[in-house]
C-alpha cells in the first residue's frame, strides 16, 4: 500500500503482466501517446486523460496481447477508440459525422508571442480534418509505417499514402499563408525548398 | 514503376527508418536515387517530415503524467473502479449507476421463483439485444465498422441468408424495399448470429437486428402488431417476433419517435 491509501499500480496488476513491464512500457509510450491525443482532445486535461484511460485498459487487458511487438499499434488505436467513444457520448454523433469533428483552438501555448514553435505546429495540425490529423500524428509521433497505420485504423494502404500526402501537404500551405511574429520562420526545416512536381 | 507512384508510395516513407522490409519502398527508393527531380522532391519532404518530428515531439507531457498513471491505474484497478476513473464525466457514472440498478431490478424479476417457466428464448432475445445495443453503439462511434455496404436489397437478403442457418425466411421476412439500405453487419452472440442491417426511412437512421430464436416456443416476445418498445442509453428500440426469428429495430432517441418506430415496425414487416 502506498502513502495515503493510494495503491501504486504496480501492486494490482501482478496477476495480468509484470509490473516490470507495465512501467517500462508506461515509460516508453506515454509521451508520445499524450501528444497523439493532444492533437485528437479538445484539451491538455481531456488529452492526459485519454493516456491515463489507455494505460488503464493496458493494465487491465493488455494480458491478453500475444504478440508484444504490437503494443505500440494497440495502445495507439486504443486511445484512438476511446476517443471516438467520447465524442460520440458528449456530442451524439452520428455515423459519418465524426469524421468531421475537430478540436476546438488549440490550447497548448497559449502565451501569445511566446508560444513555442511546437505549439504553434500541433495547433496547425490541429485545425485538419480528423481524416488527416490521425494518420499524420501516428506516422510524426512513433514512426507508425504506413501499413501499421492501416491495420490500426482498419482502412486500406493507398488510403494511408493518400491521407498522409494530404494531411502533409495541409500543414505546408498553412504554414506558408501564415505569416510568424516571433522572430521569422517557426518551423525552419533544414534545407527547406518549395515544393516542386504535382505533390 | 513510374514517377508518379513512387511518389505516392514515398509520401509514406520514414525518414531515417530505412522501411528495408518493403520492397516496393526499396523499388521507389532505387528509382530516387536515378532521378534527380525525384531525388530532390523526396529530400525535401524527408526534410520537411524530420522537422516536424522534431517539434512534434518536442512537446512535453504535463508534469505528473506519468505518475498519475502508475498510481491512477491502480487506485482504478484496486477500489471500486467508479471511485477511481475520473476519465470522463461524473455524470457518466451516474448513468451506468443507474443501469446497474435497473439492470438487478430486471434481474430479479426474471429470476423470481414464481417465474421459474421456460423464458430461454427470452434470456437469448436479451442477449441477442444487448449484443446488437453494443454493437450498434460502436457502429455510431466509428470503432466498428459495416461488413458490407450496399444499397441493394438482394445484396442484403443475401447475407442475410448466409449468416442465419437455420433456414428460416430471416431475409425475406422483412420489407426492405421502401427503405434506404446503408449496410450490414453480422455479430456472433452468446447465444447465436445476430445480423444488423442499416438503413434510413425518411432521413432517420434505424438498424434492424435479427437472431433466431433457437427453441422456437415461447409467448413473451410480442408479435409486430405490438412490438415491445425499451430504451438503451441512447437508443430506442422496438422487439417483435416472427415465427422462430426475433428482430430489433433500434433508432436513435431524438432521432425518431415512438411513434416513428411503430411505423416503421408495421412498415418492414410483411
Amino acid at each position: 500500500m502506498g502513502v495515503d491509501g493510494f495503491v501504486p499500480a504496480t501492486e494490482f496488476i501482478d496477476t495480468t503482466m509484470a509490473s516490470a513491464e507495465f512501467e517500462q512500457i508506461v515509460d516508453r509510450y506515454y509521451g508520445n501517446l499524450y501528444r497523439f491525443a493532444l492533437s485528437l482532445a479538445k484539451t491538455e486535461e481531456q488529452a492526459a486523460d485519454l493516456t491515463q484511460q489507455t494505460f488503464f485498459i493496458w493494465a487491465k487487458k493488455g494480458h491478453q496481447l500475444k504478440d508484444r511487438t504490437k503494443v505500440k499499434s494497440w495502445l495507439f488505436t486504443t486511445l484512438h477508440r476511446e476517443f471516438l467513444k467520447y465524442i460520440r457520448r458528449s456530442s451524439r454523433m452520428e455515423i459519418g459525422e465524426v469524421a468531421e469533428y475537430r478540436p476546438e483552438a488549440p490550447t497548448v501555448g497559449h502565451d501569445g508571442e511566446e508560444k513555442s514553435d511546437h505549439a504553434y505546429l500541433l495547433g496547425l495540425i490541429r485545425e485538419l480534418d480528423e481524416a488527416y490529423r490521425v494518420p499524420l500524428m501516428m506516422f510524426y509521433t512513433e514512426d507508425f509505417s504506413y501499413k501499421e497505420i492501416a491495420k490500426a485504423l482498419d482502412i486500406p494502404i493507398g488510403t494511408v499514402m493518400t491521407r498522409l500526402s494530404r494531411g502533409r501537404n495541409q500543414v505546408r500551405e498553412k504554414l506558408e499563408k501564415r505569416p510568424v511574429t516571433r522572430g521569422g520562420k517557426v518551423v525552419e526545416f533544414r534545407e527547406q525548398k518549395r515544393r516542386t512536381g504535382n505533390e | 514503376m513510374n514517377k508518379e507512384r513512387a511518389k505516392f508510395l514515398l509520401s509514406a516513407y520514414r525518414p531515417d527508418h530505412g522501411d528495408q522490409d518493403d520492397p516496393e519502398l526499396q523499388e521507389a527508393l532505387a528509382l530516387a536515387r536515378e532521378d534527380e527531380e525525384l531525388r530532390e522532391w523526396l529530400e525535401d519532404q524527408m526534410n520537411f517530415d524530420r522537422g516536424m518530428m522534431e517539434r512534434v515531439r518536442d512537446v512535453s507531457p504535463p508534469a505528473g503524467l506519468y505518475q498519475d498513471i502508475l498510481h491512477g491505474v491502480g487506485m482504478s484497478l484496486g477500489e471500486a473502479e467508479g471511485a477511481g476513473v475520473r476519465f470522463w464525466d461524473r455524470a457518466v457514472v451516474r448513468a451506468l449507476a443507474a443501469v446497474l440498478v435497473i439492470g438487478l431490478f430486471v434481474g430479479a424479476m426474471l429470476w423470481a421463483p414464481w417465474r421459474l417457466e421456460d423464458r430461454s428464448d427470452v434470456y437469448a432475445s436479451l442477449n441477442c439485444r444487448d449484443c446488437a445495443v453494443e454493437v450498434i453503439d460502436d457502429l455510431h462511434a466509428g470503432v466498428t465498422r459495416l461488413d458490407m455496404r450496399t444499397a441493394e436489397v438482394e445484396e442484403v437478403r443475401g447475407f442475410m441468408r448466409a449468416a442465419h442457418t437455420a433456414g428460416l425466411p430471416v431475409g425475406e421476412g422483412v420489407d426492405l424495399a421502401p427503405v434506404k439500405l446503408m449496410g450490414c453487419k453480422e455479430i456472433e452472440s452468446r447465444t447465436g448470429t445476430v445480423t444488423i442491417v442499416c438503413f434510413r426511412r425518411e432521413g432517420k437512421l434505424y438498424h434492424l437486428a435479427t437472431f433466431e430464436i433457437r427453441d422456437g416456443h415461447g409467448p413473451e416476445i410480442p408479435g409486430a402488431d405490438a412490438p415491445e418498445m425499451t430504451h438503451h442509453g441512447e437508443l430506442l428500440a422496438a422487439m417483435w417476433r416472427e415465427g422462430g426469428v426475433g428482430r430489433v429495430l433500434f433508432t436513435t432517441q431524438g432521432e425518431a419517435s415512438e411513434e416513428d418506430v411503430e411505423r416503421m415496425v408495421a412498415e418492414l414487416t410483411v
